[in-house]
């Protein structure tokens, strides 16, 4: 029951969000295809983060967020969250709970790098009220793993996911990387095989990429495979999961079940508000304004001493024309598209021609008064996208 | 009226004339030192970075001649290259002389004998002026020699100078004083000017440029345009500086401009003959022969919104290049636009720049071709510029295409190459003439479409750079003419079509399907190219469709740099035309004219 607008659903429900707490610290090196803000700083200046990101959180309370809000869910992001002591995210927990009240469903996620994951930090964080962990497993094959240069052995990801399990997590998600060097259809199926038997209930797939920013764009030896062996690949698993039951929620994301979806995103694509804390975090708010802040640790600290985060924040308030593109473009990711109507309103007596010859081409479908993309059509997800948006 | 003299500056290309019009300016103290450059009446951008004359300038000079007696000289620099040959002719009438200049290490060329035969058309005297004496290869006896006997001029009539070093400037200026008889109008008659050129002013309308033959003009009297009736109140006359410089009036005899708010762009005619409403002359003077243009190629604007702007540009560029024409044109792969005719293909690229540098709008033109005659089966004959409106094959009984008469000045040690290469362009040879025992003209008949691509540059390349030819329409014959559709996904886009002999045709349509290949993008379905001669397919090429564009890597809460990247990627697919469901990126209507 995904409803993509964000206004009525506050309405009907009270007013909820999600908390994302951006993590900018890496471990020594930075991965080679990450775009991601972070530094290789490890912990060093991870206690002047707790200390400004407490503050931020706080300022929020006074502001933006200030009045009856719920916390419907908590995401701790990266970098790699996993560096936080679970101290650390209890005490930032505390903090958001200080601030508002937190639903007592509350969806409470730290992404873990898999060598971070043991018994007592799992169990630390489990303590702290944390109820979900997503593990960066990225594959379950070494050679693999290497190319797309991680560091850990394919048993620490197991490992993690045990261990997580044990420690009391009913949700355990594993972020797998489609279509980087060297993967092959049996290489990415024996991954997803892998991680179904170590008992995740969620899945992430996510295409490997090279943008600008990535240190390993443009070098020999890190390209992608090419595109007929990218699409098997992700169609492959399309199968697979769907074989198994699995829901494809989202173009890159699978749930065993409608409970194992993960909450927090669905808020970013459902356009729900969310506050994001930390350097490069983002955040819609309410008067359909969404702000950023600037991905640089060092100016965004100096802000949160002088207690003025504006200096390394951007605003944009969304005009009805952006609204409907991102209804567009955020619907087409979900398994329950955008509504029909919405369609209609923005390319009136264009719309059956357009979906027609993409219908034609098996890119998407008609459900219940709503347009769905296939598989085939997620794959083509950008140029359909920006077929269907409204013109501008 | 006796002081006054009006002369043009002739020759082939580039054989001098701009740079001796530096010199006469500079010895008649017409420009100060800070206004002096080189080639300096070639104001326009173009024409300063291409080097070449694009437009006839007029130019008021006053010399102090060595009689004592201070003369009015109007001078008017042309253009040498073929493609503006119009400019010259329309130079000539309102001129009584003509330097034609010779480049001292090339000979006579061809345009210098074209030239010069225009010039006799209209009676001018003729001095000719042999440039460029202090060049080493200068062979200043053999070229005097050719001039003798190619121009039938007498040897004592020769002025040796050099235009870069100011050598024999002196000579120059006296022999237009005495050899170029002054203007012999009636300064009492009605009124009769004749417009040479036109261009528009923005805030003051279509100012006319005028050589008066007849009477005089000055501001406050009403004025008429003989061919379309316009009546005017003159605002204001003046002649011809660097910059305009206001008169009292302007003369029998005289150049000089008319400001008097012409909105009517087509009030401003080139060729036409202004005269006093007050008091008319009974007849126009003579105007000038409607050109015929050679390419037609159909221009449209990039952005579909500009083709207003589009129109109200040619009407301009129109009034000051009276060789162009223009009328619309619909494709369905490009939209509305206009199929314009144009003097060559030089005239039609500097057109193009001059769309896009002066009015700012931005085109994209199709293949240029030649017009076509089709003879119809049922005895209809329809001239064609546009191939795609070529009538279906049954109706026809033959098409016909334009010939010109083609003739090459070449060394003799060139005319087997230059010969080879008239060959493979289904030239007929006509005849040979020596014209020393070093030079032969070459004559030819051959397709003009055989000579509009690269036939310059090829002949140039064969003769290492010593060749020059010059052509004339000479009629229509019989071709075996075929159509080359392309065909995308089944749709042929209309702007692609060609009208090409059959030998070449499999060969270009191969070609342009490759081309069109590498170009138009993969499309989330299969593109299939077809190159078709009169309906069946000769070649096919497929575009296999996009199997994968998603990045779907979760951007956290980021979603306007999403939002942005597939706004752009949208407003790059709006640049694009559609050709049924399929975008084809202007490149590759572009990258067609590149083919050769
Ligand atoms: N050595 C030498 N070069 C000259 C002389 N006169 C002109 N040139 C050069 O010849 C080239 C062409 O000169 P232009 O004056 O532009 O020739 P043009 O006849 O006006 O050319 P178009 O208008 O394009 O037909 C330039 O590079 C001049 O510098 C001369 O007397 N001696
Ligand atoms: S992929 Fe994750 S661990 Fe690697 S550099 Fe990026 S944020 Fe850090
Ligand atoms: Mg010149």
């Amino acid at each position: 029951m995904n409803v993509c607008d964000g206004d009525s659903n506050g309405k009907k429900n009270g007013k909820k969000f999600g908390v994302y707490f951006h993590v900018p610290f890496c471990r020594a090196s930075r991965c080679a295809y990450c775009d991601f803000y972070s530094i290789a700083a490890g912990r060093s200046a991870v206690g002047s983060w707790l200390e400004a990101v407490a503050a931020e959180c706080e300022q929020a309370r006074q502001g933006r967020f200030g009045g009856s809000w719920t916390v419907s869910s908590i995401f701790f992001g990266g970098g790699t969250p996993s560096l936080l002591a679970p101290r650390d995210i209890a005490g930032l927990l505390e903090v958001v709970g200080r601030c508002w009240n937190i639903a007592g469903e509350a969806e409470i996620t730290v992404e873990c790098n898999p060598e971070d994951v043991d018994g007592r930090w799992a169990g630390g964080c489990r303590k702290a009220g944390v109820n979900r962990l997503s593990v960066g497993v990225q594959s379950f094959d070494r050679h693999y793993l290497a190319a797309i240069g991680r560091r850990h052995r394919p048993g620490k990801a197991a490992r993690a996911i045990t261990v997580a399990r044990k420690a009391g997590f009913a949700k355990v998600s594993a972020d797998l990387i489609l279509g980087g060097p060297g993967s092959s259809e049996p290489l990415v199926l024996g991954s997803v095989e892998r991680a179904l038997e170590l008992g995740v209930e969620h899945l992430s797939a996510y295409g490997y990429h090279l943008d600008p920013p990535a240190s390993g764009y443009g070098r020999a030896g890190f390209g992608p495979v090419d595109d007929d062996a990218w699409s098997g690949q992700y169609l492959a698993v399309c199968a697979l999961l769907r074989k198994r039951g699995w829901r494809h929620y989202e173009i890159s994301n699978w749930a065993n079940g409608d409970d194992a979806q993960c909450r927090h995103n669905l808020t970013y694509w459902e356009r729900r508000p969310y506050l994001g804390l930390g350097p490069s975090a983002h955040s819609y708010g309410p008067g359909e304004t969404r702000t950023a802040n600037a991905a640089d640790l060092e100016r965004w600290l100096a802000a949160a001493r002088s207690g003025d985060f504006s200096a390394v924040r951007t605003r944009e308030t969304l005009d009805g024309d952006t609204v409907a593109c991102e209804q567009v473009m955020l619907g087409l990711r979900l398994e329950d598209g955008v509504p029909l109507r919405l369609l209609e309103r923005l390319h009136g007596a264009e719309t059956a021609q357009k979906l027609d010859l993409l219908a034609g081409r098996s890119l998407l479908a008609l459900r219940s008064e709503r347009v769905c993309l296939t598989d085939g059509g997620f794959l083509l997800y950008d140029s359909i996208a920006g077929r269907l948006l409204p013109a501008g | 009226m006796r002081q006054i003299r009006n002369f043009c500056i002739i020759a082939h290309i580039d054989h001098g004339k701009s740079t001796l019009a530096d010199r006469l300016l500079e010895s008649t103290n017409t420009l100060g030192r800070r206004e002096m450059r080189a080639q300096v009446l070639d104001s326009m951008d173009l024409e300063r970075e291409r080097g070449i004359t694009i437009k006839a300038h007029a130019i008021r000079m006053d010399y102090a001649a060595d009689d004592g007696t201070r003369y009015q000289f109007n001078l008017i620099d042309t253009p040498g290259h073929v493609d503006f040959n119009y400019e010259v002719s329309r130079s000539l009438a309102a001129c009584e002389g003509a330097l034609l200049v010779v480049d001292a290490a090339q000979g006579v060329q061809a345009q210098t004998m074209s030239n010069l035969l225009l010039a006799m058309d209209h009676d001018l005297a003729i001095i000719p002026v042999l440039n460029k004496i202090d060049l080493p290869a200068a062979r200043v006896e053999e070229v005097c020699g050719e001039l003798e006997e190619l121009l039938a001029v007498e040897r004592e009539e020769i002025l040796a100078v050099s235009a870069k070093q100011g050598l024999g400037i002196d000579e120059v200026l006296e022999a237009i004083v005495q050899r170029v008889p002054p203007p012999s109008g009636n300064p009492d008659a009605p009124l009769k000017a004749l417009i040479f050129d036109s261009y528009f002013d923005q805030y003051r309308g279509a100012i006319p440029l005028v050589r008066v033959i007849d009477g005089s003009l000055s501001a406050g009297m009403t004025m008429r345009m003989f061919a379309t009736d316009g009546e005017y109140e003159v605002d204001e006359v003046g002649l011809q500086r660097l910059k305009q410089m206001k008169t009292a009036s302007l003369e029998a005899g005289e150049v000089g401009y008319i400001v008097a708010g012409i909105k009517r762009l087509g009030h401003a005619r080139v060729g036409d003959t202004v005269t006093s409403s007050d008091r008319p002359a009974d007849s126009p003077l003579p105007g000038y022969r409607e050109v015929k243009p050679m390419v037609f190629a159909a221009l449209f604007p990039v952005d579909n919104d500009d083709y207003d702007n589009l129109k109200e540009a040619l009407e301009r560029l129109q009034l000051n290049d009276a060789s162009l024409t223009y009328e619309p044109e619909t494709s369905t792969a490009l939209g509305f636009g206009f199929r314009c005719g144009f003097l060559g293909l030089l005239h039609m690229e500097i057109i193009q720049e001059r769309l896009q540098r002066e009015y700012d709008v931005k085109i994209l033109a199709t293949v240029p071709n030649v017009r076509y005659r089709v003879r119809m089966t049922n005895g209809e004959t329809v001239e064609l510029s546009n191939p795609s409106r070529l009538p279906d094959r049954a109706a026809i009984e033959r098409i016909e295409e334009p010939f010109v008469k083609v003739r090459v000045f070449v060394p003799a040690q060139y005319v087997g190459a230059i010969m080879e290469l008239c060959n493979e362009r289904r030239g007929d040879y006509g005849e040979l003439i020596y014209l020393d025992q070093h030079r032969v003209e070459l004559v030819y008949s051959l397709p003009l479409a055989e000579i509009l691509f690269d036939f310059y540059d090829r002949h140039k390349t064969v003769s290492r750079g010593y060749a020059s030819f010059d052509y004339d329409l000479s009629g229509y014959r019989p071709g075996d003419l075929v159509r080359l559709d392309i065909l995308v996904n089944s749709d042929p886009v209309d702007a692609l079509s060609a009208i090409i002999h059959r030998d070449k045709a499999r060969t270009w349509g191969m070609r342009l399907i490759e081309k069109l290949k590498e170009l138009i993008p993969r499309q989330m379905f299969e593109v299939v190219l077809q190159a078709a001669i009169g309906g069946r397919v000769i070649g096919r090429e497929v575009i296999r469709p996009l199997r994968k564009n998603v990045t779907a890597k979760c951007y956290g809460g980021d979603i306007s740099r999403k939002r942005k990247l597939l706004q752009r990627q949208r407003e790059g697919k709006k640049k694009m035309k559609q050709v049924g469901q399929v975008d084809i990126p202007q490149e590759a209507f572009l990258a067609v004219l590149k083919m050769d």
